[in-house]
C-alpha cells in the first residue's frame, strides 16, 4: 500500500500551539511571584526542594504501594463511614454539624436535608433539598464541591458559605473565599462571589444580582424595609451580608430533641460567620410576613473588566466556552477603555475558533480586537488568527488585504513568514 | 446570546516604551531589576517557548509549567547571561533542559505507577484541523516511536525535524557539539524512518 509521505519540518502540518492571553497571564503572574522570591541562597533552596521532592515522591510511592489512589480519597465521616443523607429535622434545636475527613465542615441548620449524590474524590456533589446549610470547606484544589439547590449550582473553591434553599427561592452568601453560582435565573447564566456577598435567586426565570456588602448599601436596605409597602414577594436581588435580613423572617422553633445522626455540635465554632437568623418559612404568614426589600432589577450586576475576565476564564477552564463569549463582550461594551478590552474581544476570538470552529465569527472578534488600541505585541497576535480564521473561512482576499495591512504596520513583524506560509499553502 | 457589534473607530496604538527596544537593551534594564523589562521579555518570548515545549512533552499543563520555571530560572540567571543580544537562543537551551527534566520525572512516575498525566498534544492531535486521516496516521506512528526512543535523541530530533532548527541551533539549544547533535538526529532517523516514509527535507540532510 502506498503510504502517505510526511513532510518536514513536521510543524507546516502542525497547528499553532500558542497559548491564549489569558494563559499568558496566569504563568506570568505565577513567574513574577516565583522571581521575587528567588533572592534566597541558591543552595538552601536547591537542598529543600530536593528533600521535598523525595519526600514527596517517597510518600507517593508508599501510598501507592500501599494500595492507596494518588488522587484525593471520597470523603467520609469522621469514623470513616461514607456519608449517609443528612437531615436535621424541624424541630431540632440545635443544628447538625458533620466533620468530614479532609477536615472540612457540614453544618445543617434545622429544617435541612443534604443529599450526597457524587463522592468520586476529585468531586462531592450533594443536593440540597431544603434548609440552610453552612459550609467549611478546605479541600484545597484538589476536589470540587458542587452544592444543587433548586434550579442553583454552586461551586465552593475552599470557602465559608452558607447555602439556603426553600421551594421557589435560593440564597448564597459567602464568607471566606469565593464560589461560582451558576443557573438559569442567574444573570448571565453564572455569576461569581466573594466574601461578603450574598446571592438570591428565584427559581421562576428572573435574574440575580450580586452587590458587596457596604454600608450604604445595608442603610438602603434597611430604610426601604422601614417604608411603608405593599406586601410582594421577595425579590430576586442580591442582600449584602450583615445587612438587615429584611426578606427573612425569624420563625420560632418548638423544641425538640435532635436526631441523632453522625455527630451533632454546638452551631457556632471560632472562626465561624457571625450567627444568621433562621431560615424563613417557605411562605411567611401574612401577620409576620416581612417588609418589601429594595425593588429587583434585572440589569446586569456592575463588574469590573477584571472581574468579567476572571469569571470568563472560569468558564473555559469548566469546559464551558460558550458561557464565557457574553462575559468577555460585556468587557468590551461596559469598558471600552479599559486596556483589557482588547484582551478581552481577542480571547473572544480565540474561544470561537479553537474551541467553537466558528471561523467567521472569530474573525469578526478578531477584527474588533484591532480596533481597541490593543498593545503592538498583542496586535501582532490578533493580525494572525484574524489571518487563520478568515483563510479557515474561505475568505482568502480579505486575509491577503490583512496580511497586507499587517506587513505595511510591522514590516519586522514576527509572523511575517508564517503568514506567507498560510496564504500559499491554501 | 448577545454580540456586540464590531466598533467602527479605529483608534490609534499606542506604543510602551517597551516595545521599542530590542531584547538586549532589555536584557539589560532586566538585569539592573526593572520588572517591566521581564515582563516584556516574558511577553515577547513565552508564546514561542509555551509553543515549543507542547510539541516536545505532548502535554499542554506540562509546558506551562515547564514554561513558568523557564523564565524563573532564566530570570534568577540573567546576570550569568554573557551576550544580552542572544537572550532568545539561551532562553531555548534552558527550556530545552526543562523538557528533559520533565522527561526524567515522567520516568520516574511512571516506574512508580504514577504517571498519571494524559497527552493532549501529541503530534497526532496537533495536526491540522485540515490534514487527512492518512497524514494524521502518520504522525501518531511518530509520536508513538518517539515515544521509544531516548530522550537526548528525541528531542534533538524533534528540533531539527519538527520545529526546522538548524543543525547548530540544535545543538546549541542540547548545549552538546555539532557531531553529538547529528548523532543524536541520526540514530532517531533511524528509527523513524523504517516505519515512515518522510518527504526530503529542505533543511539539508542529518
Amino acid at each position: 500500500m502506498d503510504r502517505h509521505r510526511v513532510p518536514l519540518p513536521l510543524k507546516k502540518v502542525l497547528r499553532d500551539t500558542s497559548p491564549d492571553e489569558l494563559a499568558l497571564q496566569r504563568m506570568w503572574t505565577s513567574v513574577r511571584r516565583r522571581s521575587s522570591g528567588a533572592e534566597r541562597p541558591r543552595r538552601l533552596v536547591r537542598v529543600t526542594v530536593m528533600a521535598a521532592a523525595a519526600a514527596v515522591l517517597l510518600g507517593f510511592g508508599l501510598g501507592r504501594w500501599g494500595g492507596r489512589s494518588s488522587g484525593p480519597d471520597p470523603l467520609y465521616l469522621a469514623d470513616r463511614t461514607v456519608i449517609p443523607v443528612l437531615e436535621q429535622p424541624g424541630q431540632a434545636q440545635a443544628p447538625l454539624v458533620v466533620q468530614v475527613t479532609d477536615g472540612s465542615r457540614i453544618s445543617l441548620d434545622p429544617g435541612t436535608r443534604l443529599e450526597p449524590l457524587d463522592n468520586s474524590g476529585p468531586l462531592f456533589r450533594a443536593r440540597l433539598r431544603h434548609g440552610r446549610a453552612r459550609l467549611d470547606v478546605r479541600s484545597g484544589d484538589a476536589r470540587r464541591w458542587i452544592i444543587e439547590a433548586g434550579g442553583v449550582s454552586v461551586e465552593i473553591t475552599g470557602s465559608k458559605v452558607a447555602i439556603y434553599h426553600a421551594e421557589r427561592r435560593c440564597e448564597v452568601e459567602v464568607y471566606e473565599g469565593a464560589v461560582m453560582v451558576r443557573g438559569p435565573g442567574v444573570t448571565g447564566g453564572a455569576q461569581r462571589l466573594g466574601a461578603g456577598q450574598a446571592l438570591n435567586v428565584e427559581e421562576a426565570p428572573a435574574s440575580a444580582q450580586a452587590v458587596p456588602a457596604s454600608p450604604a448599601q445595608a442603610r438602603h436596605t434597611s430604610q426601604a424595609s422601614q417604608a411603608p409597602q405593599a406586601p410582594q414577594a421577595p425579590p430576586p436581588s442580591a442582600l449584602p451580608l450583615n445587612a438587615p435580613q429584611a426578606s427573612r423572617s425569624a420563625a420560632p422553633k418548638a423544641p425538640q430533641p435532635s436526631r441523632p445522626v453522625p455527630s451533632t455540635a454546638d452551631s457556632q465554632h471560632p472562626g465561624d460567620p457571625p450567627p444568621l437568623p433562621s431560615p424563613a418559612p417557605t411562605t411567611p404568614a401574612p401577620s409576620a410576613g416581612p417588609p418589601a426589600a429594595p425593588a429587583p432589577s434585572n440589569a446586569p450586576p456592575s463588574l469590573s473588566a477584571e472581574d468579567l475576565i476572571a469569571l470568563a476564564d472560569m468558564a473555559r477552564q469548566s469546559g464551558r466556552p460558550r458561557e464565557a463569549l457574553p462575559l468577555l463582550d460585556r468587557v468590551v461594551s461596559e469598558h471600552p477603555h479599559d486596556p483589557r478590552a482588547a484582551l478581552a474581544a481577542f480571547t473572544r476570538g480565540r474561544i470561537e475558533f479553537d474551541d467553537l470552529a466558528e471561523p467567521a465569527h472569530a474573525a469578526t472578534s478578531f477584527r474588533q480586537a484591532l480596533t481597541l488600541a490593543p498593545p503592538q505585541a498583542l496586535a501582532e497576535d490578533i493580525y494572525a488568527r484574524l489571518i487563520e480564521a478568515l483563510l479557515r473561512a474561505d475568505q482568502r482576499p480579505a486575509a491577503e488585504a490583512v496580511a497586507a495591512e499587517y506587513r505595511a504596520r510591522f514590516p519586522a513583524g514576527r509572523y511575517r513568514e508564517r503568514m506567507q506560509q498560510w496564504l500559499d499553502a491554501r | 446570546m448577545t454580540r456586540s457589534e464590531p466598533r467602527s473607530t479605529v483608534v490609534p496604538l499606542r506604543p510602551r516604551a517597551a516595545d521599542t527596544l530590542g531584547d538586549a537593551d532589555l536584557v539589560a534594564r532586566a538585569q539592573d531589576g526593572l520588572v517591566e523589562a521581564k515582563a516584556e521579555l516574558f511577553r515577547r518570548h513565552a508564546p514561542r517557548i509555551t509553543s515549543l515545549l507542547t510539541r516536545l512533552l505532548g502535554c499542554r499543563s506540562d509546558a506551562e509549567d515547564a514554561t513558568q520555571d523557564t523564565f524563573v530560572l532564566a530570570f534568577r540567571d540573567l546576570g550569568d547571561l554573557q551576550e544580552p543580544g542572544a537572550f532568545g537562543g539561551w532562553l531555548t537551551g534552558i527550556a530545552v533542559h526543562q523538557a528533559h527534566r520533565h522527561f526524567r520525572r515522567r520516568r520516574l512516575l511512571g516506574l512508580l505507577g504514577l504517571d498519571r498525566g494524559e497527552p493532549d498534544a501529541t503530534l497526532d492531535q496537533l495536526a491540522d484541523l485540515d490534514a487527512p486521516p492518512e497524514l494524521r496516521a502518520e504522525l501518531a506512528l511518530i509520536a508513538r516511536i518517539l515515544d521509544r526512543i531516548p530522550t537526548a535523541e528525541r528531542i534533538a530530533w524533534m528540533l531539527r525535524h519538527v520545529e526546522g532548527y538548524e543543525l547548530a541551533d540544535v545543538a546549541e539549544s542540547c548545549g552538546c557539539s555539532l557531531a553529538t547533535a547529528k548523532r543524536r538526529i541520526a540514530a532517531a532517523q533511524t528509527r523513524l524512518a523504517a516505519k515512515v516514509h518522510f518527504e526530503e527535507a529542505r533543511h539539508g540532510s542529518a
